[in-house]
């Protein structure tokens, strides 16, 4: 469980979101249970948890992050040994102080994500954009990682 | 209230969720905030990944309808997905409204995945003060 601000606003607002929320949160329980626990993923921190794409391919990982709203400034990217972190905070800007909220579904607050990559990776040669809200990191795999193709001469 | 709610749609996108567990993290509808100030009314959708030709808006009978598509990203033929929790697909949102809308200055923007839609009140649904003869 996170520690969250009690707003009240969110508390009447947000009924049906809250319960995609509990949802959201038992399936993962489920899928974490069922997965066992090698992606490393920490929950504890993150008060939401982005929805995410990987994509393998010979030479790389491409990683898609659904971030809408988060700025760029706010996210960092770490690797430790093959599992790669994105963490990271989604402000809620309030713009005057008379306002009144009628809904709340966007979620705020830290997030995180893990992923421990199954193959050698490239550190330092790690690349992340930021496009229209969807973050995209390409991991290139180390040598070693890449898929070889061996020529055998037959005698 | 100000806003009026699309219940049965989300009533039933709760079912459609539950027994589709695929998509679970994508919601057909997009996550909105409805914020209420003096003179206007902000609405803020998540789209993520969506392009500013593929958002539709429109506002009729005090209805506001934001429709979005993302388009499917390219997998090259050789390349797999081992993680899928982004879909491309379409997103459909209609928000009805009580206090009388400004149709025509109704104004959208479309930054870092963000739609914010801001709809003026028309002069009659601004908070005024009487004054006593």
């Amino acid at each position: 469980m996170s520690l969250v601000r009690w707003n009240p606003a969110r508390d009447l607002a947000a009924w049906p979101s809250d319960l995609f929320g509990m949802q959201r949160e038992i399936n993962r329980m489920f899928n974490n249970i069922f997965r066992g626990s090698e992606e490393g993923e920490e929950y504890a921190l993150a008060s939401w948890t982005p929805a995410v794409d990987i994509t393998e391919h010979d030479d790389k990982y491409t990683v898609k992050v659904e971030l809408p709203g988060v700025n760029k400034d706010e996210v960092k990217i770490t690797v430790e040994s093959n599992m790669l972190t994105i963490r990271g905070e989604k402000k809620q800007e309030k713009e005057t102080k008379k306002e009144n909220y009628h809904r709340v579904e966007r979620s705020y607050g830290s997030f995180q994500r893990s992923f421990t990559l199954p193959t050698a990776i490239l550190n330092d040669k790690i690349d992340a954009a930021f496009k229209d809200g969807v973050l995209t990191v390409q991991v290139p795999k180390a040598e070693e990682a890449k898929p070889k193709q061996i020529e055998v001469k037959v005698k | 209230m100000f806003v009026r709610f699309d219940y049965p749609k989300t009533l039933e996108n709760l079912v459609n969720n539950f027994l589709v567990t695929d998509t679970v993290f994508s919601q057909s509808h997009p996550a909105i905030d409805i914020i209420e100030q003096e003179n206007q009314a902000v609405v803020i959708a998540e789209l993520p990944g969506v392009k500013k030709e593929d958002v539709k808006i429109e506002f009729e009978n005090a209805v506001l309808k934001i429709s979005a598509e993302r388009k499917p990203y390219e997998v090259p033929e050789n390349a797999k997905l081992v993680l899928k929790e982004l879909s491309s697909q379409k997103f459909d949102r209609s928000i009805q409204f009580e206090h009388d809308i400004d149709a025509g200055n109704i104004s959208a923007d479309l930054t870092n995945g963000i739609l914010k839609v801001v709809l003026p009140k028309s002069e009659s649904a601004k908070p005024r003060t009487i004054e006593v003869k």
